[in-house]
């Protein structure tokens, strides 16, 4: 990380400045400026004077540099501030142009040659935006424009030079990439800019400029008009044209970033007794298939002890990497992925919490037998009535016969009762006894005194129930006993009565069965046969966030009307209805209307099936992730999408330090999402992790804008490792041409990026 | 509702079953017997329905055939008044007679 400054001024301004604020800033001075640039430790810098360029200064400046005297200061780049008017109707605005002179007198003689043949006279006189770029073309170097803009963009009064009081259109310049970024002078500027640029697509630098005349007071712009609030830009970036160039390319990796905090890192590796160091960043392992991007991989993760012919290329290459604390460090070598996707367990399984189906089961229970009893009650109270037209009872003088014998009868239903207590009975003990083990839970340690209150409140009432169930046991049990003793008393009078004494308990025994059956009818008749209230929808979804996700589970009858799939499971087509069902007065209605159902012995059977059945097909839950970032949209099933969101899971799962070593993790993502997402995803995690990827991908080496590019060569079985950041360059080495070269779709990547200084 | 049954003795001995005043059947002179279902349609019940079950029969005929369709009405709309289960349940397990 280095600080920059590209907006300083020498006596070459002059013609410009008036006071003599610039009087002091000649060659013969330089060191006054170079000791204030090293002690403020600013590692990049550039003199652009007004409409003008100072040759001598450069090429002296140069010469300090390359002194070694100022161990701060790395390069200086050539510049110069153009006064230009975008629109001639509108003020003019200062233009930091940034020339790639490479530190050549031959280029610095150009730059001024040409301006000098366009000079400005007059400290007001400005350049037209045609001539401006006529200029820079006849220069023919490379070039980063800023623009200072020291307010909004929305502003387009004052005097102030800025961009937005030239045209109306400061917007539109940036967004082609014409203006590659702008230059502000107070920091509150920087927040109205970013607000501006929030509708511009893509990412611009904002970079603060000193605009120091004086050199004696650097940084503040002379002895009179000082700026305390004044703080130098940072860059990750080397001290070049080139450097700049990453940097006004990916503004969001390269200006003002934080230095990571990842204190656990692999620090570098041994090649042939050759150190590599890695930086804490993002690194890409380049290379041909078969170079040993994997080994090396491997090597830094610690995993090279297999398979066989890893472990002897890394012998063979006498490749050592200090192995960093396994906890630290999380590998995914290539295809794991994929195998975990198939086997379905790319996220931990106990992310998704199981749902609990009781209530909804208990609601359908409760609608499946409320139904079955009404239809039930139904041919009960049909049968009933029409058992009646078969029955009649004829006068006899029998009945007013004197007998010897008394037969005593009982109602057929006499000793037939229920127990209404046993349900809630057995409800209570349930009750009870889940609080008793609850009370144990630790969970509810604080509570144990209240669980212990209301078992103490239970208690009384689960007595009285029993005493009220006992009641009914004893009754059943004494009808019982009455009947069978009656029945053995009725057998022997049937055994000693006369015939004639026979036929009237017989006709008695028909009268009482007479005067039962109208009863029981009548009874089943009055009685309130009400068909049960359509179930409620339920909820049936479980929610688990993690990591920026959420973990969904949710069952097929969650927040739904499903009572047309439980009559359709339950009934025949004919009878999927309620309507048609609340018609059923007879049993073979009954049987034909349950699906399934051939003959009476099976109605309870194969309708508690049908009903698991609903069950099973209601129940069955659905698993699916939700990227809370996305929206509430859920992620897609495919091995693309669930890569690319188990990468970001696992970046943001491991929340402490360490270092993520991936084996192409651009595999099964498409371009599109690794521009979109992937990328992003790195990017959020890059000072807070050390990211190691292999990758073939161009898109995750020039756009993610790594930190460190490793490219390997192998030839023999040895390895040749080329390492650099993206725009390392020297006599044998350019980093972007090895990407250009070896990569598919390389030069295109970096073509693209670069596209807007073409 | 209140219903009143008269059981009325014929001339020639036919019982009319009326139901407050409206003829429901005859229990013919040649069939002393009744259908259940006669009895059931007789009755119309509806909970809270009570009834009073009358004979006229001012010539004294067969009248212990006509007190037999008598009774047995009282006995079914006696049985319909009962309760269908019966349990006290105000008696504690101390007062228990077993």
């Amino acid at each position: 990380m280095i600080k920059f400054d590209l907006h300083i001024h020498s006596v070459a301004s002059r013609y410009k400045e008036g006071k003599g604020i610039v009087d002091n800033s000649t060659i013969d001075n330089i060191n006054n400026l170079l000791e204030k640039l090293d002690e403020l430790e600013v590692g990049l810098f550039s003199i652009t004077d007004h409409n003008r360029f100072y040759v001598e200064l450069y090429h002296e400046l140069d010469v300090e540099i390359k002194s070694g005297h100022y161990k701060n200061i790395r390069g200086l780049v050539a510049g110069v501030e153009f006064d230009v008017k975008m629109d001639m109707q509108m003020a003019s605005c200062h233009i930091i142009t940034i020339f790639n002179a490479q530190n050549e007198i031959a280029n610095y003689s150009k730059i001024k040659e040409t301006i000098d043949q366009y000079k400005l006279e007059s400290k007001t006189d400005s350049y037209s935006r045609e001539m401006f770029e006529r200029i820079l073309k006849e220069i023919g170097l490379d070039v980063i424009l800023i623009a200072c803009q020291r307010s909004g963009l929305d502003r387009h009064e004052g005097k102030h030079n800025s961009l937005s009081e030239s045209t109306m259109d400061s917007e539109d310049l940036i967004m082609t990439g014409y203006i590659n970024a702008l230059e502000f002078q107070r920091p509150n500027v920087e927040g109205i800019l970013r607000n501006n640029l929030k509708t511009v697509p893509r990412n611009v630098m904002l970079v603060m400029g000193s605009d120091c005349h004086d050199w004696s007071v650097y940084p503040n712009h002379d002895k009179t008009n000082g700026n305390s609030q004044f703080a130098h830009s940072r860059a990750k970036i080397l001290p070049s044209f080139k450097g700049l160039l990453m940097a006004v390319t990916s503004p969001e990796t390269r200006i003002n970033q934080q230095v990571s905090k990842n204190s656990s890192y692999i620090k570098s590796f041994m090649i042939e007794d050759k150190k590599i160091p890695l930086v804490n960043g993002i690194i890409a392992i380049i290379g041909e298939n078969g170079s040993g991007k994997s080994t090396l991989l491997k090597l830094l993760g610690n995993k090279a002890g297999s398979p066989k012919y890893v472990k002897e290329i890394v012998i063979h290459n006498k490749l050592i990497c200090e192995a960093i604390d396994p906890s630290k460090l999380l590998f995914i070598e290539q295809g794991a992925i994929i195998k975990r996707f198939d086997n379905n367990d790319l996220f931990p399984k106990e992310n998704f919490m199981p749902i609990v189906h009781d209530r909804f089961k208990d609601i359908y229970n409760t609608f499946a037998s409320g139904i079955m009893n009404y239809i039930k009650t139904r041919i009960k109270i049909k049968d009933a009535i029409e058992q009646l037209s078969t029955m009649n009872l004829e006068y006899s003088e029998l009945i007013n016969s004197s007998t010897y014998f008394i037969h005593v009868d009982t109602e057929p239903n006499y000793a037939n009762i229920s127990n209404r207590h046993k349900v809630h009975k057995e409800e209570l003990v349930d009750l009870i006894e889940k609080l008793n083990a609850i009370q144990e839970d630790d969970y509810y340690k604080q509570y144990k005194h209240q669980l212990s209150e209301v078992i103490r409140i239970l208690e009384p009432i689960l007595k009285d129930v029993i005493t009220l169930f006992n009641i009914v046991e004893i009754e059943k049990r004494t009808k019982n006993t009455i009947v069978s003793s009656l029945n053995t008393y009725n057998r022997k009078i049937d055994m000693a009565a006369t015939s004639k004494e026979n036929d009237q308990i017989d006709l008695l025994r028909h009268r009482e069965n007479f005067i039962f059956h109208i009863v029981d009818a009548i009874r089943q008749h009055s009685k309130n046969n009400i068909f049960p209230d359509n179930p409620i929808i339920v909820d049936g979804s479980s929610k688990v966030p993690d990591c920026g996700f959420s973990f969904n589970s949710e069952a097929n009858y969650h927040g739904k009307n499903v009572l047309n799939v439980f009559l359709s499971k339950m009934f025949t087509q004919n009878y999927s209805n309620i309507e048609s069902l609340k018609k059923i007065t007879d049993t073979q209605s009954l049987i034909n209307a349950i699906k399934g159902c051939t003959c009476n012995e099976q109605v309870e059977e194969v309708y508690e099936n049908n009903l698991n059945s609903f069950f099973n097909e209601m129940c069955t839950c659905r698993n699916y992730i939700v990227d809370i970032s996305q929206g509430e949209e859920s992620l897609g099933n495919t091995l693309g999408e669930l890569s690319l969101a188990y990468l970001k899971y696992i970046t943001e799962n491991k929340k402490e330090d360490g270092a993520f070593l991936i084996d192409q993790p651009e595999d099964h993502i498409s371009n599109n999402n690794i521009s979109k997402k992937l990328i992003t995803y790195f990017n959020s995690v890059r000072n807070k992790k050390q990211i190691i990827i292999v990758t073939h991908n161009p898109l995750l080496v020039v756009n993610q804008d790594v930190d460190q590019v490793i490219f390997v060569n192998k030839f023999n079985d040895k390895i040749k490792i080329i390492s650099g950041c993206l725009e390392y360059e020297n006599d044998s080495i350019n980093i972007l041409e090895l990407i250009a070269e070896n990569m598919d779709g390389g030069k295109a990547s970096i073509e693209k990026r670069l596209k807007v200084y073409g | 509702m209140d219903k009143k049954i008269i059981l009325t003795m014929q001339d020639n001995k036919d019982i009319s079953v009326k139901v407050n005043n409206k003829e429901k059947f005859i229990i013919s002179h040649d069939n002393r017997s009744i259908n259940a279902n006669d009895i059931f349609e007789l009755l119309e019940y509806s909970s809270g329905d009570s009834y009073l079950v009358n004979i006229v029969n001012e010539k004294k005929r067969d009248v212990v055939v006509i007190q037999f369709f008598s009774e047995l009405l009282k006995d079914i709309i006696s049985k319909l008044s009962e309760p269908e289960v019966s349990i006290d349940n105000d008696i504690t397990e101390e007062e228990l007679p077993f």
